[in-house]
């Protein structure tokens, strides 16, 4: 399995199990919202995946000498990695408020 | 482009493919110095620029592709009896004003890369 | 469009422009020589240069067609990367067909029924000009392959 989707893995709960616990707190407490939040979520885990997917297919091409440049294929791992960095920070936040949460139930 | 773009990586990603592209277009010129009739070429350097930034706003998220700047031949230069025209003076001149503008290009690119990072890492 | 393929094209003209120079000192070697195994003095040989066609997707007008009747086979090239997209090749190695210098020594082995000796017509202030041409655009073309190098390597540093 890809890396990314690894460590993700537990994104895709959160967004669900937060409206079931009665919708208490701020994390949204109907289903409109908290739905559009992890659709955003899914969208952005795939954005990951995507870019992922580019550099490698990039990096491909510099090292097989197909004709890409070198300075494309390093912005693109760069971008890969970056967006790899801001998912992991979205899901430590979204873990830290899911507990949060959870400390207010009891 | 997806999650990581800024204005200023658009700027300087096609900084760095343009003036890529014009070093392989003067590489071709200084290869060719005395090639008889050969005809120095060029790019329109701003407006690839311009060309590279608009085109990577509206591309399909693939970091490459976009526009391949138009090299066409230069009016005005000195011929020599062959038929010839490359000054070895004016493309020397620009092999380094080329680099140059990769080489500060790249080095932005790095800094925007290291400011987007530590705003992951502060920010949210 | 691909900062590798500059590297190619000034190999291209390395190649080339070492051949020229390679045919200036035969030239230069052979200023005296009266005599060869084909019959007659030595005669002067040169260097044409071609420009190799870029593909119609990098460059949009073409430029310079080569002629393709009389090419010789890529040996002459001088580059083992055969014809560079964009770059130049020795398309042949002529031999001049001036006449040659007659010089009154009839003393000399070689000298003909008249007394006079047949010598290269070649001229070595002409000779030493093409060399340094030569020269001149070698290091130019040296300059091309040091600054696709850095800038091969100034993208690498891009990771830090």
């Amino acid at each position: 399995m890809n890396p990314v989707s690894r460590a993700l893995r537990i994104l895709p709960a959160l967004p669900e199990l937060v409206p079931t616990r009665g919708g208490g707190g701020g994390t949204g407490a109907a289903g409109a919202p908290a739905g559009s939040f992890s659709a955003t979520l899914r969208d952005a885990m795939a954005e990951v995946d995507g870019s992922q997917t580019r550099a490698e297919g990039v990096v491909r091409g510099v090292l097989e000498g197909t004709g890409e440049d070198v300075h494309k294929a390093v912005i693109a791992v760069e971008k890969a990695d970056l967006s790899f960095q801001l998912m992991l920070q979205v899901r430590n936040k979204l873990i830290a408020a899911y507990q949060e949460v959870e400390r207010l139930q009891f | 482009m997806g999650l990581i773009d800024t204005p200023m990586l658009r700027v300087l990603s096609g900084s760095l493919d343009v003036n890529a592209f014009r070093q392989r277009v003067i590489s071709s010129n200084l290869a060719n110095v005395d090639t008889p009739g050969y005809r120095t070429r060029d790019i329109d350097f701003h407006r690839a620029l311009t060309d590279a930034v608009a085109s990577s706003q509206e591309e399909d998220g693939n970091g490459g592709g976009g526009l391949t700047p138009v090299a066409r031949k230069l009016q005005g230069l000195i011929e020599r009896p062959d038929g010839n025209n490359v000054s070895a003076d004016r493309e020397g001149l620009l092999l380094a004003a080329t680099q140059l503008r990769f080489s500060l290009s790249a080095q932005l690119v790095k800094d925007e890369f290291h400011k987007i990072l530590s705003a992951i890492r502060e920010g949210a | 469009m691909n900062l590798f393929g500059v590297m190619e094209i000034a190999g291209s003209a390395l190649g080339a422009e070492r051949l020229r120079a390679e045919v200036v000192a035969s030239n230069m070697a052979n200023l005296e020589t009266t005599h060869t195994p084909g019959g007659g003095p030595y005669r002067r040989r040169l260097t044409v240069f071609r420009a190799e066609n870029a593909s119609p997707f990098l460059f949009q007008l073409a430029s310079f067609s080569p002629s393709s009747a009389a090419l010789t086979g890529t040996a002459l090239t001088g580059t083992a990367l055969g014809r560079v997209p964009g770059g130049v090749r020795i398309a042949k190695v002529v031999t001049d067909t001036s006449a040659p210098l007659r010089r009154y020594q009839p003393e000399h082995p070689d000298a003909d029924a008249a007394g006079y000796v047949a010598y290269p017509a070649v001229n070595p202030a002409e000779e030493m000009t093409d060399l340094l041409g030569a020269v001149r655009a070698y290091e130019l073309n040296a300059s091309s392959v040091q600054a696709a190098k850095q800038m091969i390597q100034q993208s690498i540093a891009i990771l830090g």
